[in-house]
């Protein structure tokens, strides 16, 4: 098997971006299309929520996406301090759009949701808390790239900003467990059989976890490919002389 | 269309959120994704000697 390192090769990166980018474009597509249509129109209501139940199959990817999406950039950012590899900080750039849209479906469907299940839009509880100053994290370091450009000084503040940033994702993942008096519930999905959601939904609901997080995967390589791509055209300008 | 009773409003206004949201990020990734490339291709064939 060839060693994960070759990804830092931006042309290698490419090769292998152009290569899989269709497959998992299609198989993004197989999970996502489905789990949307069996979770909103083939599920039955909640005894309790009601027909509020199907924003769950929005809200719960998103949320799940937008905290590993920060993970996954801690993960890159890392990369980047420690081996100085620039396909890591592209990668990490590249997923910050993605987790920072992920964030606000999680937050306006979860505001929508909870206006019906508890009868507040917001709650200034730990979970939420957490969730909104990702939010606000990602808003950040989207904006530092955009207006301080691509160079690698960029690329070690934006690290240093995921890195403070990542105590909040994992607070946003974990906060139901440090604190029990928040509204949000606990873990939706959970092996033990007591707390475990129905079957109904249960299986819709993994489709469009699996779909999400492939989604994101897919449109991290797309981004990170441009932005390779970029920084080659910016070169061969500079190269030339043009402006 | 599945019934969706008193709670219609909130339902509809969470799903078409987020499925605007996510049309706007993969249009808008896909579209880069590809001026990039035909930025490139363009530059690359002119570079080329003749």
């Amino acid at each position: 098997m060839k060693s994960l390192w070759e990804l830092s090769n931006p042309r290698r990166f490419v090769g292998i971006a152009d290569r899989w980018l269709v497959p998992l474009s299609i198989l993004t597509a197989i999970l996502v299309v489905p789990g949307l249509i069996w979770g909103f129109a083939f599920t039955p209501d909640d005894h309790v929520q009601g027909s509020t139940v199907k924003i769950m199959f929005i809200h719960v990817p998103a949320a799940l996406t937008a905290i590993n999406g920060w993970l996954m950039m801690l993960v890159a950012s890392i990369i980047w301090l420690v081996r100085r590899h620039r396909v890591s900080a592209l990668a990490a750039r590249a997923a910050a759009p993605v987790g920072l849209a992920m964030t606000f479906i999680a937050l306006a469907t979860g505001a929508l949701w909870g206006q019906q299940t508890w009868g507040t839009y917001w709650a200034w509880e730990p979970r939420l808390t957490s969730f909104l100053i990702l939010f606000l994290h990602y808003a950040a370091y989207v904006i530092l790239w955009n207006s301080l450009g691509n160079s690698d000084a960029v690329a070690e503040i934006a690290a240093y900003l995921c890195l403070v940033g990542s105590v909040f994702a994992l607070l946003s993942r974990y906060a139901v467990l440090f604190w029990e008096k928040g509204l949000h519930q606990g873990s939706t999905l959970s092996l033990d059989p007591e707390t475990h959601i129905h079957a109904a939904f249960y299986w819709p609901l993994l489709l469009c976890m699996a779909g999400f997080t492939l989604l994101f995967v897919t449109l991290v390589v797309l981004r990170t490919r441009t932005f390779i791509e970029q920084a080659k055209i910016a070169s061969r300008f500079t190269e030339s002389g043009t402006p | 269309m599945p019934e969706l009773g008193a709670h219609a409003v909130q339902v509809l206004a969470s799903w078409a959120i987020g499925l605007l949201v996510l049309a706007i990020l993969i249009g808008a990734s896909i579209r880069d994704a590809r001026r990039t490339r035909r930025r490139l291709q363009e530059l690359e064939r002119s570079r080329k000697p003749r």
